[in-house]
């Protein structure tokens, strides 16, 4: 199997919600080891394509390709088979309020190995001091600040080591120390451990730090679509994703005027 | 402008803003003249801005009411005069109204008809999750490491251990008040001692199981909506589901379990206290213990018993699966898991009822 075969293809992907369409022609495609940021204004879809990537929301039409299987369409098994190489980090954190933070980290390789259970907790813990929270492995998750709390979301996501890793605004409420290791421990990530990321964020100076390419989302049209390295979206993209990345809004240049 | 302006009918085609902000220019410019054009939207419109201050909100509202109503009909509007710093707010205005859709509202009947199908369509949805619960049980029975038996745990207290004092107290009461009630009656007949065997039959086949299922949904089952809803409208649910870990199986199953084993039981001392609360009238009028236990063995059979717990056996079943699907099924939003909850409480004990009339006549064919 060749290795650059992509492991995320949209093609004509529509998503949405029942019969409300969201955005209706996304079109990209993801290799291995590549981060992708998914940006775009507030209420465009981000949070609706990466439920749908997690498996959790049916796409309403086109095709989606995880891992090389299909999933419009997909039986029980395979729909399993795809949710073992995802690991999913959501918007709200998700954490489980009623277990402790570690486990929290545990409980997917609980339920998934047959490891002992220290192996277990060595493996959580590594996980949690990655994101810099060993020191709280044993609070709840209601103990935690929000940004915490995303970080122990953020390793929960990779407590399986799965391929392809989807993260939702990990960076939000982030302060600049922590969002930038954490830029660096994905970048690590995607480029040791040959991982796949998907990230959405609005943080221009992550984007710009990690991202291979990024898949704008238009909340204005949507159904248009730039996908693209971001230093070439910002010189010669669409009007309104170079705005975007140029932090510019419309009329802004008049207002200065 | 070369559009055929019709003559419009009361308002005028063509507005003035004031040049003032103060309230009472404000307001008798409303009145005057915004609100007879919204009333009645004309063909075409000249809005003149000239020398008043866009940066008003009262006048940058009249000015986006009054276009947004004559527009809706399809007039046309002239703007003259509007600053640029006007310009741009009505530009990025515009942009938000088309990429908002609007909201569908809904009439009163349409709400309460809505409501009415809820109820309804919660058995669709038990029965929708039925096939699965079953399917995720008898998998939990043969594989019993794989159920969470801390969730189980928790269940099972707050559903037995938890629930007996009001649980009996409740039942005793009822057993004194139907030997009350009904003393005086069979006194007239000259046969007091029959209280007993009333009193034995409604606790032990029916009302034990009964209570003890009402206070079930009103405590379990509201608790399980609960906790599930929270847990749909936090994601967690979606994590789990991400996660590869069927939500059935890992939440509903041990709480499912929890009830059915414990609340027989519950059902069991329930009865017990009933008939306790029964023979208290008894002793006032002078029936030994001894006589109302004969009495007892007398009239009932074990499958009388056994129909009881039976009984409590199908209702916890229902319970905990109404409480859990009415959890799993939580909409988003503030308010959304309350309404499960009474969504739980409310078709748990409809379900109970309806299941008891059913099971009552079933074993009546079956000459139990
Ligand atoms: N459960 C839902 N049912 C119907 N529509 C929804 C639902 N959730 C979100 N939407 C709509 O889908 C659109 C996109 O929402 P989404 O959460 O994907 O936005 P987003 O791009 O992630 O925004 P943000 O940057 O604020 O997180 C919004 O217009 C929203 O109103
Ligand atoms: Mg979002």
């Amino acid at each position: 199997m060749n290795s650059t075969r992509p492991v995320l293809e949209a093609n004509a992907l529509e998503i949405g919600y029942g019969s409300t369409v969201i955005q209706s022609n996304i079109t990209f495609s993801v290799t291995p080891g590549e981060i992708v940021c998914v940006c775009g204004g507030s209420g465009c879809g981000k949070s609706t394509l990466m439920r749908t990537v997690a498996t959790l929301l049916d796409p309403l039409g086109g095709s989606l390709k995880i891992g090389g299987v299909e999933l419009v369409g997909s039986s029980a098994e395979d729909l399993s088979v795809i949710r073992r190489q995802l690991g999913v980090m959501f918007q709200s954190g998700a954490l489980f309020g009623g277990l402790t933070v570690l486990e929290n980290v545990m409980l997917p390789i609980e339920t998934h190995t047959q490891l002992s259970r220290s192996v277990r907790r060595e493996m959580a813990m590594s996980l949690l001091s990655a994101v810099f929270l060993e020191d709280h492995a044993n609070k709840l998750p209601s103990e935690l600040s929000g940004g915490m709390q995303k970080r122990a979301a953020i390793a929960r996501a990779l407590s399986l080591e799965p391929p392809i890793v989807l993260l939702d605004e990990p960076s939000a409420g982030l302060d600049p120390i922590t969002s930038a290791e954490l830029d660096m421990l994905i970048r690590r990530l995607a480029r040791l451990a040959r991982k796949t990321f998907l990230v959405v964020t609005h943080e221009l100076p992550s984007i710009f730090e990690i991202a291979d390419r990024i898949v704008f989302l238009d909340a204005v049209e949507r159904t248009v679509t730039a996908v693209g390295p971001p230093s070439q979206l910002r010189e010669n993209g669409p009007e309104r994703v170079r705005r975007f990345l140029n932090r510019q809004p419309e009329n802004a240049d008049k207002e200065a005027a | 402008m070369d559009a055929p302006v019709e003559q419009p009918t009361g308002a005028p085609t063509r507005i003035d803003f004031p040049s003032s902000n103060d309230d009472a220019t404000v307001n008798a410019f409303w009145i005057q003249s915004v609100q007879p054009l919204l009333a009645n939207p004309p063909a075409a419109v000249t809005l003149n801005l000239s020398g008043s201050d866009v940066r008003s909100l009262a006048m940058f509202s009249a000015l986006v009411a009054m276009r947004r109503a004559v527009e809706k009909r399809g007039g046309t509007v002239t703007i003259l005069g509007l600053q640029d710093i006007g310009k741009s707010i009505l530009q990025s205005i515009e942009r938000r109204a088309i990429a908002l859709a609007p909201v569908p509202k809904q009439s009163v009947i349409a709400q309460t008809g809505t409501a009415a199908l809820a109820a309804l369509g919660m058995i669709g949805s038990i029965l929708r999750f039925s096939q699965q619960i079953v399917v995720a049980l008898f998998w939990a029975v043969r594989h019993p490491r794989t159920v969470r038996w801390r969730d189980f745990c928790a269940a099972a207290a707050s559903s037995g251990a938890d629930a007996l004092p009001v649980t009996c107290a409740l039942s005793g009461i009822v057993g004194f008040i139907i030997a009350f009630q009904t003393m005086p009656s069979f006194q007239k007949f000259g046969a007091p001692t029959m209280v007993g065997i009333v009193v034995a039959i409604a606790m032990v086949r029916e009302l034990g199981p009964l209570i003890s299922a009402i206070i079930l949904s009103g405590r379990s089952g509201s608790a399980f909506a609960a906790e599930l809803g929270t847990m749909t409208v936090t994601n967690e649910i979606d994590a789990l589901r991400a996660m590869d870990l069927e939500p059935v199986r890992f939440l509903v199953v041990p709480r499912v379990l929890a009830v059915v084993i414990m609340t027989p039981i519950l059902s069991m001392i329930a009865t017990l206290s009933g008939l306790l609360g029964g023979y208290l009238v008894l002793y006032m009028n002078g029936i030994s213990f001894a006589f109302y236990l004969e009495q007892i063995r007398q009239n009932l059979a074990p499958h009388d018993f056994i129909q009881g717990v039976f009984k409590m056996f199908v209702f916890a079943l229902l319970i905990g699966s109404a409480g859990c699907v009415s959890g799993l099924e939580t909409a988003q939003g503030p308010g959304a898991v309350g309404r499960s909850a009474t969504r739980a409480v409310v078709s748990g004990i409809v379900l109970v009822i309806v299941t008891d009339g059913a099971l009552g006549a079933l074993f009546y064919l079956l000459g139990w």
